[in-house]
């Protein structure tokens, strides 16, 4: 075992260069437009390999008693609405998950294993159960974060947050001044999000922004970056945007803007005391086949969702426990169940999440597939109506692709 | 500077200085401290499901990595050298050094030691990778 060992470290130093390799074969800037992990086909044989020589040596992520983090959208209320939330565009309920229902979950996260749990929603500050919450699951050792836009959030809060043991808080900002922020979240938003953050940080809880790039914003992300270091910000997060309607596909970027997001923060990774992080929305579905799940994410109304821009589920709290259904196909859900791994296989750019949703409320207006309040149970599903719903997925991808 | 940046800036830039560290610390029989308050988990085959301090993403270190972390939790600080005889000694009761002489098993636990440090997991005679991704920082910007 040992020498295979130093081997190990070798083959796995060639593997990432020819990761790395296969992405060079994409420049930024000369190639024509900007390229998402789903469309570099040769990625998913490299990551096959990884896989290969990480499960021979047992570092790999799979075969394991739970994921690693979960998230949970305690309340899909919220006092904002900006033009490009895609939970409100996807008709999810205004219901909140109940504090028990919240606290047993927790109970079986923590027996499994589980470190890390994101409050999401909608709006968790919204919720006055929600330091009872975040103290319930700091003393069932979850490391409890939360994703918040801030505006609710002042010293007292940020000094109730701190006392519960909030591990960190993710504050929206997606602008550098008030005229831009506010444009899109709503007038006088941007000043509350600053104080917001400056009181957390007076309370030292670590804070993180995360950047909703649009084609009206997107230019303004090295000024949020220069505003987040000066107020002792560790991490600034963007990420292609996520249309989920033809109305919001208004404020979709174009490739030139994501050319030179990308770019800047490419050449400025160096120059800031934290973090620059620009995601791939896709890639955990990319990803998927080649890994055991890393992260849950779970719908106020209890559906588990694979992923979270899609109204497909795979089962729900209230009638299985997840370890049941983690071990029931959960683990490996983008590689054994049918619907996930056409997704997996056939999804390539952010864009394709509308396709689906589009194509589900077809399904579901036409009752060719069962819903439950908004969502489509995989889990439900009979063998043939999981056939079914794969194959017009993939039709649907790969018609939209094609053209 | 964190996270794949932080990394990356290691890889190069850093790396060839800790593995100097490393080795120079092992020669000199310096004591290796684990850091407390990262999340890790073990699993039932021996392996490591955590997060790093460094990066803040999921590390899954294998059994190997997974004995080292077991031993220094227990000792919280201990010396290179009794490091490798505890290491051997738990591959040992596990049957697994029949084959294996002293060089290859030092080899192994240096690969491991790196990666540790790396990730942020442990301090090598009061060195940190945080302390020397800053000292690194400094010198970039008094160029």
């Amino acid at each position: 075992m040992s020498t295979e060992l130093f081997s190990f470290f070798n083959n796995f130093r060639d593997i990432i260069s020819e990761s790395e390799n296969a992405l060079g074969e994409y420049p930024l800037n000369s190639s024509r437009r900007v390229i998402r992990i789903g469309e570099i086909e040769k990625h998913r044989k490299i990551l096959a390999k990884l896989r290969k020589l990480c499960l021979k040596y047992k570092v790999w992520f799979e075969d394991v008693r739970g994921p690693a983090s979960a998230g949970i959208d305690v309340t899909y209320e919220c006092n904002l609405k900006c033009p490009y939330c895609f939970a409100r565009e996807l008709g999810r309920s205004r219901r909140s998950m109940s504090k028990d229902r919240i606290f047993a979950l927790f109970d079986e996260l923590a027996e499994m294993g589980v470190m890390l749990v994101c409050l999401c929603g909608g709006e968790p500050t919204l919720r006055r159960d929600l330091f009872k919450i975040i103290r319930y699951g700091k003393d069932k050792g979850l490391h409890v974060n939360m994703v918040t836009n801030g505006t609710l959030i002042d010293h007292n809060y940020a000094r109730n947050l701190a006392d519960a043991g909030i591990s960190s808080v993710q504050v929206s900002l997606d602008g550098s001044k008030a005229e831009i922020h506010d444009a899109l979240r709503g007038s006088g938003t941007f000043e509350r999000v600053i104080n917001a953050i400056k009181s957390l940080k007076e309370y030292s809880i670590v804070t993180y922004i995360s950047f909703a790039a649009t084609k009206l914003n997107v230019g303004d992300f090295p000024n949020v970056v220069e505003l987040a270091d000066k107020l002792g910000i560790i991490s600034v997060r963007t990420m292609f945007y996520v249309p989920e309607s033809r109305e919001q596909l208004d404020l979709f970027p174009s490739d030139k803007d994501y050319e030179e997001l990308i770019s800047w923060i490419a050449k400025n990774r160096y120059e800031y005391p934290l973090q620059l992080e620009f995601g791939d929305p896709t890639e955990h579905i990319v990803i998927g086949p080649y890994i055991s799940q890393l992260a849950v994410h779970i719908s106020a109304e209890g559906y588990i969702m694979p992923s979270p821009y899609v109204n497909l589920a795979y089962g729900n709290i209230h009638l299985y426990s997840l370890s049941y259904l983690w071990k029931n196909g959960l683990q490996y859900i983008f590689r054994e169940n049918e619907v996930f791994r056409t997704i997996s296989s056939a999804l390539r750019t952010e864009r394709d999440f509308m396709k689906i949703t589009l194509l589900l409320e077809d399904l579901i207006s036409k009752k060719i597939l069962p819903e439950n309040e908004g969502y489509i149970d995989v889990f439900k599903l009979s063998r043939k109506e999981r056939v079914l719903l794969s194959n017009s997925i993939r039709s649907i991808l790969r018609r939209d692709y094609d053209k | 500077m964190k996270g794949k940046d932080a990394i990356e800036y290691i890889a190069e830039n850093v790396k060839k200085d800790t593995e100097r560290i490393i080795r120079d610390s092992a020669a000199k029989n310096a004591e290796i401290c684990l850091l407390e308050g990262f999340l890790m988990r073990y699993e039932e085959d021996g392996r490591v499901i955590s997060y790093s301090p460094v990066t803040g993403r999921v590390v899954v270190m294998n059994p190997t990595m997974g004995i080292i972390v077991r031993i220094l939790k227990n000792h919280k600080c201990i010396r290179y050298m009794d490091l490798l005889s505890g290491f051997a000694a738990e591959l040992k009761a596990a049957g697994m050094t029949d084959k294996m002489g002293e060089r290859i098993l030092s080899e192994d636990l240096l690969n491991a030691v790196n990666f540790l440090f790396l990730h942020g997991y442990i301090n090598i005679g009061k060195i940190s990778i945080v302390e020397l991704l800053e000292e690194y920082a400094k010198m970039k910007i008094s160029r």
